[in-house]
């Protein structure tokens, strides 16, 4: 009885803003919009890219922490979750200090000729930053749940440690990677903070379509609704896809 | 326990909303001897009003004056989506007209003027000196749909620039997110108010326009209707119109008020 009142308190608390913004407003214009469009198409670019980075290096990473137990493990599975909880702000200035004209790395960038903020690059790293502790958690969660005795049946009928990862451990470890792409996906798509700090706002270049709703609020509410609208569509989507795609091992980690 | 652990954050979340609720509208009934009076201010005026909120306070014992500083035209929209202000106070005339004529803001006063400068980080990586310089450098300019980058477009037709032939790396929601990106040395050179080159002192460089180009900024201020504040947001406005309230906005670098 109190379990189905607070579930129906908690939903239509988590679910109303996100209906209102259905309601609110002429999503159809809204859409016609080009700032909107051209915001859901760099977002969608930017955060493609973002993934596949994401994907290619965090996979072996998080293989690496699934498997070997190593001295500073601990401290590693720290760095890589601290972007979770920090604020995203931090994440905008931290790359602002590392990678910005006058960062720790500005000199030597400069030098080769590379300007990073005010780029697609600088979206892109923004949201990489922010979103990929989300997939390497949930892809070494998936490692993990592989059983350690089927790694070592291959390895002892033959099989490099490359073969038995590539053959065994990422078939096997498949679905609980693809609740992690989703997520972490869905993060990037998300990013705000960490971007319009480090990478600005300009249209086709660095205005997301997070950033898009923000300014929307000013210039233009039904494009700000309706890409509001698309990417709640999307994202919801795409969790829900993977959940109805059986990933049984996504309930291992709930994100933040 | 699942519903348990549901229910717990459920009471977390309502005990958030009833915290921050409360604090917010000063309560009473006609006319409150104190409470906080809520006003909604250009991210401009960042520096000036809250020196002379200080004044009020001392004035006005049992007020306080809790400020929101953001783009007029964000502060507008949040008037229009029924966000409780006493005061409005903008860097041009579009919003609080566009807010009378749906009879959210009362009659307004012009109390301040601005002007645009160009702005550069202090040692200046671009050697900018004149405003024609900046051809080549790395623009922040506002976004069109805030006051600041509808001035800037202004003063770039006065001068016969078009804004395609710059580049322009970022157009901003705000001018203190312009000045941020200056003074981080990001950007080679941006437009924004002669009063943000004052509070930013010697962390900025700033090129005078030629007056022939120059764009100002009127600020009006009003109460917001159906504020439950309306005395103490008069007094508020009597203040910032008084010789003690101009000076404040004088010395950090606006215009007075026009008369009008």
């Amino acid at each position: 009885m109190i379990g189905a009142l607070a579930a129906g308190l908690t939903l239509s608390f988590l679910l109303l803003p996100l209906i209102a913004i259905f309601l609110h407003g002429d999503l159809a214009a809204g859409i016609r919009s080009e700032e909107a469009r051209a915001a859901l198409w760099l977002s969608l670019q930017l955060s493609l890219v973002s993934l596949a980075v994401m994907v290619v290096v965090g996979t072996p990473l998080a293989y690496l922490l699934a498997t070997r137990s190593f001295p500073s493990r601990s401290l590693v599975m720290t760095a890589v979750e601290l972007p979770l909880v920090l604020p995203p702000a931090v994440a905008g200035i931290g790359l602002l200090m590392a990678f910005g004209r006058r960062g720790l790395l500005g000199h030597q960038l400069a030098l080769a000729g590379i300007s990073i903020p005010f780029t697609r690059l600088a979206v892109v790293m923004a949201m990489i930053f922010v979103a990929s502790p989300l997939y390497i958690r949930q892809a070494v969660s998936a490692f993990e749940a592989v059983d350690r005795t089927l790694l070592e049946a291959s390895r002892t009928l033959g099989a490099g440690s490359g073969r038995t990862f590539r053959r065994v451990a990422l078939p096997l470890a498949g679905s609980g990677l693809g609740a992690g792409m989703a997520l972490g996906w869905a993060r990037a798509v998300g990013e705000f903070g960490a971007t319009i700090i480090f990478a600005g706002s300009l249209t086709g270049v660095t205005r997301t379509a997070p950033i898009e709703i923000y300014l929307g609020l000013s210039d233009n509410l039904d494009a700000g609704l309706a890409t509001a609208a698309v990417l709640i569509a999307a994202s919801g989507g795409v969790l829900l896809t993977v959940k109805l795609l059986g990933v049984g091992r996504a309930r291992r980690f709930t994100p933040l | 326990m699942r519903s348990r652990l549901l229910l717990l954050v459920l009471t977390l979340l309502v005990a958030a909303g009833c915290g921050s609720g409360s604090g917010s509208s000063s309560g009473g009934s006609s006319a409150p001897s104190g409470g906080n009076l809520v006003v909604f201010a250009a991210s401009s005026l960042i520096n000036a009003f809250p020196k002379i909120a200080t004044t009020y306070q001392q004035q006005h014992p049992g007020w306080k004056v809790e400020f929101e500083f953001l783009g007029s035209d964000q502060l507008a929209a949040q008037i229009e989506q029924g966000d409780s202000a006493d005061v409005f106070a903008a860097a041009s005339t579009k919003y609080p007209e566009q807010l009378q004529s749906q009879n959210l803001l009362g009659k307004t006063t012009n109390f301040a003027t601005n002007t645009l400068v160009l702005a550069t980080p202090a040692d200046n990586p671009a050697g900018i000196t004149s405003v024609h310089d900046i051809g080549n450098a790395k623009l922040v300019v506002g976004d069109p749909s805030v006051p600041i980058g509808a001035y800037t477009l202004t003063v770039l037709d006065n001068l016969g620039i078009k804004p395609s032939s710059l580049n322009i790396v970022s157009q901003e929601a705000k001018v203190t997110d312009i000045v941020t990106k200056l003074e981080l040395g990001e950007a080679d050179a941006g437009f924004i108010y002669t009063s943000d080159a004052k509070t930013a002192g010697d962390k900025l460089k700033s090129i005078q326009l030629p007056a022939s180009a120059q764009a100002t900024a009127t600020y009006p201020i009003g109460i917001v209707t159906g504020s439950k504040n309306a005395k103490a947001a008069q007094q508020w406005i009597d203040l910032v119109m008084s010789p003690q309230g101009q000076q404040v906005l004088v010395g950090d670098g606006f215009g007075p008020a026009p008369s009008s």
